[in-house]
């Protein structure tokens, strides 16, 4: 007795021990993660919790221990003077754990305290240790929260840099033995067994063997590849992320400098602005044009210069030739977050209203700035009025090269890249566009390359560059994974090597939907997470054409199709088209082309496969979405298959209320049958009605089942109608389906 | 919910005996299903007090015939005797011929003997130097055997033990069963006391009623199920016959009757199976040699045979 008493206790200790090391894994990342120090006192709080705990000390005795543990720290961190001088720190502590309160009710949270912080903390650890202790002790059960720290560490895993590659392998250890454990504590509590050392490590020793080695043998084991890479990237751009920023992890949003690009970011749905017109479309802010291994700058030294404009007056610059008789479309934006610079759509015409003087169009880095005198204004609202380009694509497909400005060096920024390029970014360019004879093939080649090769889009854990790595190098053959900026550099720099001149253009993606106006416009909303960076590439004869390297982003360019050479079946009309310059203004049918990395160009559109396609792309844009809504309704119908026996009694009520034939008593007899089966009063196989009856009936202790039965055998054996017998009876039946709903 | 008049005769059964309700219920339903009772039990437990009092309360005439190793068929069926008056031979019917007989210790006597009485049994008639006599109705059997262990006994074979619709046991009363019966016992035998509550015509009556209770096809269907697996059971080398499902059947219909119902339900046969099947099925060696009885492994057949709760499906 004495010895098994003995043994006892040394079990639960392990039990003890092992689910602090279980509660620490969940510290361990918040020190990595947030900006806590000194988690060593956390840690150390768990431990003495549980010690308590375990000792079995008296409520009081103990909550005063760790409130004494827990002043200690907070005077150690937080004051400078020595402990026992009290008057010195505690009317400090005091106020501002009051104060941080007086901020916690109030709902403004950023304000409240360190101390405050910290005390939550504490007190949150001290909870959370007595819940081990109740499940350990008291339940013997610990499956719940085992389950909920894999939880929590695969999803830091995924989510966040913390790595939980070895924290996963030691929770499946201790998690394991610890469940084996307390099944053994249960046991023996359950059949009474003598708890004799010797029984116990029966169980404890092929417990320990077969956790250790069924780890080891995961651990060694050859691991498959995933099936589905990685789903974040697709959760993530499901929620229509992009950025642009500098190393570390930042928010998302529009920034100035590019010079060192790389670093993780999050999300931010900030809103920039709300704009009101026919189509989404991109906005553009600035280009930049030299690549400096890590990043962008401007080649001019000198900014600010550049045409002025006023509002209603045509701008002063086309990024593009497009002909003069196009329809004017107006785009009205209302600013939510105000910078001095102006966003502007492909092909603008002019600024019809916006409460500036002038506009400077700054020709170093293609910035628009509003003025309102000598200063430098944000706008809350402006107007455009623009046309929208489209691109002839017999132009797109002649040029091969610069023509008139072969020889100028007009072009020679577009063409920088850095001395230091690795050889083999040149070499892949080259590969890549090898095939292809015109600048705009090649460029669609380089633009697809990325979802043809297993590039994969994410915001989270995109390193920076290291000392003398390329960004663009590091990308392309190293990690394979980035957002907009690491596409959309990579694509400049693989067409630059190419000898394309193209350069790197930031600003927003089109936005969401929010509403439609009565004239049927549409009304985006455009947020931080809208920010973005694309290509632009140059074509002598049409300007500057923009494209879309990144996956899982689409731009709206609109590509003329005025082939009349090649593929005669792709345009049915025979009408010459002279020269490419005016292609604009003929009538030749035109196709809004997506030009998207996904979706494969179906122009003689027999209409089943380019249904599927849209449906596949469909899929696959939204396929986290398809995950997640397929993940709740699996776990809602599991739920309610579960919880069946809760409402569909309800269901049957109502089924057999309306239900009257000669078949209706059997049939609701034996969905009441199943139904109490369901709540737990199993009917043997061998058991006769009769004797289930009873047994029903002394359980809920009347007489209706019986009744009910009597006459269900009647029916049976005997071969009696049942119509009449159910109005007698469905009271009765109703009565107890309805009883084991309670 | 018992069937009026046949509950009186349970009462009187139960003024003599105490304690015994099944037994009575058995012994009632075998008179109802016109069957045979073999009773296996020690001496002294009340077996003869049973079978007078079911006569006494049917009005019908109690014989019994003591089995002996010497006793001769003639001592059974009855014989034919000079009359030097008459100068013919006339014909003394022996105790077969009552209504209500009690067989005791069957076992005891040569098979001759015992053949005789269940010739008797199965036929419903005797024949005695080539006169074929019938014998009155109803006619009803109650047979005793001493437990086969007990030596000087014969065996009824496999055959003959068909014959009986049930084979009981009677078990020793409880503690207060007994000081009741000594109770009761003190003064006068209740026995005495006891009127007849049926008359020999109504009981024919009732006997032929037995056989329009409803037997539904899943009914039938089960018990059906149920012999089958005394066949093919692991323990038995020798299963329940088709006559032993007849005899269920019936037996069935009598209890339902009994129980104030115009039909069978599947209690009836669970609770009667191993009265019909015990000692209609024979178990092999090794069975027996570890001490396996016919009843568990009825019992055994019936926990494992699903109870119709739904119309058959056809």
């Amino acid at each position: 007795m004495r010895q098994s008493f003995r043994w006892n206790k040394r079990l639960l200790f392990v039990l003890y021990v092992l689910s602090f090391l279980l509660l620490w894994e969940w510290l361990r990342p918040i020190e990595q993660l947030t900006d806590t120090s000194f988690i060593f006192y956390f840690v150390l709080f768990a431990g003495v919790s549980l010690l308590l705990y375990y000792l079995g000390i008296d409520w009081k005795v103990s909550g005063f221990v760790k409130l004494l543990f827990i002043m200690i720290v907070l005077q150690r961190l937080y004051f400078d003077s020595s402990f026992l001088e009290i008057s010195a720190w505690v009317p400090a502590l005091a106020v501002s754990l009051w104060e941080s309160l007086i901020l916690t009710v109030q709902q403004d949270w950023n304000a409240v305290s360190n101390e405050y912080r910290s005390f939550l903390f504490f007190v949150l650890v001290w909870l959370t240790a007595y819940l081990l202790h109740y499940w350990i002790a008291v339940r013997k059960q610990l499956f719940l929260f085992y389950v909920f720290t894999v939880f929590y560490v695969a999803l830091l895993d995924t989510f966040s840099p913390y790595d939980g590659q070895y924290s996963i392998i030691r929770i499946i250890l201790i998690g394991f033995i610890l469940m084996g454990l307390l099944t053994l504590q249960r046991l023996l509590d359950q059949e009474r067994l003598s708890q004799s050392s010797h029984q116990i490590q029966k169980w404890i020793i092929p417990l320990v063997l077969m956790v250790a080695f069924s780890s080891v043998a995961a651990y060694a084991a050859p691991k498959a590849e995933p099936i589905w890479p990685d789903p974040v990237p697709f959760i993530q751009s499901f929620s229509q992320g992009a950025g642009s920023g500098s190393g570390g992890v930042n928010r998302l949003g529009y920034g100035v400098d590019d010079s060192a690009l790389g670093g993780s970011f999050i999300g931010d749905d900030t809103k920039v602005f709300d704009v009101v017109t026919e189509d989404s479309q991109y906005w553009r802010i600035e280009m930049k044009d030299v690549y400096t291994g890590k990043g962008w700058d401007n080649s001019a030294t000198v900014t600010g210069e550049g045409p002025a404009f006023g509002l209603e007056e045509d701008v002063p610059f086309r990024l593009s030739r497009i002909s003069e008789e196009s329809e004017e479309i107006t785009a009205t934006l209302d600013i939510n977050l105000e910078y001095n610079h102006l966003v502007y759509p492909y092909h603008p015409v002019r600024i019809e209203s916006g409460e500036a003087d002038e506009f400077i169009y700054d020709l170093a880095n293609e910035k628009i700035t509003s003025f309102s005198g000598e200063e430098e204004t944000g706008l809350d609202f402006y107007e455009w009025t623009y046309k929208e380009p489209q691109y002839s694509l017999t132009a797109l497909r002649e040029t091969t090269g610069l023509g008139d400005l072969e020889n100028t060096g007009e072009m020679d920024q577009y063409l920088q890249l850095p001395d230091e390029l690795p050889e083999r970014v040149v070499d892949l360019a080259e590969e890549i566009t090898a095939d292809q004879d015109n600048w705009y093939d090649k460029a669609n080649a380089v633009e697809s390359y990325f979802s043809q090769n297993a590039f994969t889009y994410d915001q989270t854990d995109i390193p920076v560059p290291g000392e003398g790595q390329d960004y663009v190098d590091q990308f392309l053959f190293e990690t394979q994974r980035g957002y907009c900026d690491n596409f959309s550099t990579s694509m400049v720099v693989l067409l630059r090597a190419a000898d394309i001149p193209a350069r790197w253009v930031k600003g927003y993606t089109g936005g969401e939907v929010v509403g439609q106006t009565d004239d049927g416009l549409n009304e985006y909303e455009v947020t931080n997470n809208n920010a973005h960076s694309w290509v632009e590439v140059y074509f002598p004869s049409l300007g500057w054409v923009p494209f879309e390297p990144t996956i899982g982003f689409t731009n709206n360019v609109s590509v003329d199709y005025d082939l009349t050479t090649e593929g005669d079946d792709r345009d049915e009309e025979e009408t010459p088209l002279p020269e490419e310059e005016d292609n604009e203004e003929t009538p030749a049918p035109i196709q809004d082309e997506e030009v998207t990395d996904e979706t494969a160009i179906d122009e003689n559109g027999s209409s089943v496969p380019s249904f599927w396609q849209r449906v596949q792309n469909t899929f696959m844009e939204n396929v986290g979405a398809f995950i997640l809504s397929s993940a709740i309704l699996l776990f809602v119908g599991v739920l309610l298959y579960r919880m069946r026996f809760r409402w569909l009694p309800r269901v049957l009520i109502l089924y057999y209320s309306v239900k009257k034939d000669d078949e209706t008593f059997s049939k609701a007899y034996m969905s009441l049958l199943k139904q109490l089966q369901r709540f737990g009063l199993k009917r043997n196989e061998d058991q006769t009605l009769r004797a289930y009856a009873k047994e029903v009936d002394r359980f809920f202790n009347t007489k209706e089942m019986s009744r009910l039965t009597a006459q269900y055998e009647r029916i049976l054996y005997r071969k009696e109608g049942q119509e009449e017998k159910w109005q007698d009876m469905r009271e009765l039946w109703e009565n107890l389906i309805k009883r084991t709903t309670g | 919910m018992y069937h009026p008049k046949l509950e009186t005769i349970l009462q009187n059964i139960e003024h003599v005996m105490i304690g015994k309700r099944n037994v009575a219920e058995l012994s009632v339903v075998a008179l109802l299903a016109q069957g045979h009772i073999l009773l296996e039990d020690v001496p002294g437990v009340g077996k003869t007090m049973m079978v007078r009092a079911l006569a006494k309360s049917v009005g019908a005439n109690f014989t019994r015939i003591q089995f002996t190793p010497d006793l001769l068929p003639s001592d059974v069926i009855g014989v034919s005797i000079y009359n030097p008056k008459e100068m013919q031979f006339q014909f003394r019917g022996g105790p077969i011929m009552g209504n209500i007989i009690l067989a005791d210790e069957i076992n005891r006597t040569s098979p001759k003997t015992q053949s005789a009485l269940l010739e008797g049994m199965e036929e419903g008639s005797v024949t005695v130097d080539g006169v074929t006599r019938v014998l009155d109705k109803p006619f009803f059997v109650m047979a005793t055997q001493n437990p086969i262990e007990y030596e000087g006994t014969y065996p009824l074979p496999e055959a003959q033990l068909d014959r009986f619709l049930l084979k009981m046991k009677m078990g020793y009363p409880t503690a207060e069963e007994e000081m009741e019966v000594l109770n009761r016992l003190q003064y006068a035998p209740p026995i005495d006391q006891l009127q007849p509550v049926i008359s020999l015509e109504e009981l024919k009556q009732l006997q032929r009623e037995v056989r329009e209770i409803v037997v539904d096809e899943t009914i039938k269907s089960y018990i059906v199920e149920l012999a089958g697996k005394t066949r093919s059971h692991a323990n038995v080398y020798l299963g329940a016959s088709p006559r032993g499902s007849i005899a269920l059947m019936k037996a069935c219909q009598a209890y339902a009757m009994l129980h104030g119902r115009d039909y069978v339900v599947p209690d009836d046969v669970q609770f009667l199976a191993p009265f019909i099947f015990s000692h209609r099925i024979i178990l092999k060696s090794e069975a027996k040699y570890e001490g396996i009885q016919p009843e568990d492994v009825i019992e055994r057949i019936v926990a494992r045979t699903r109870v119709p709760v739904q119309r058959l499906v056809k």
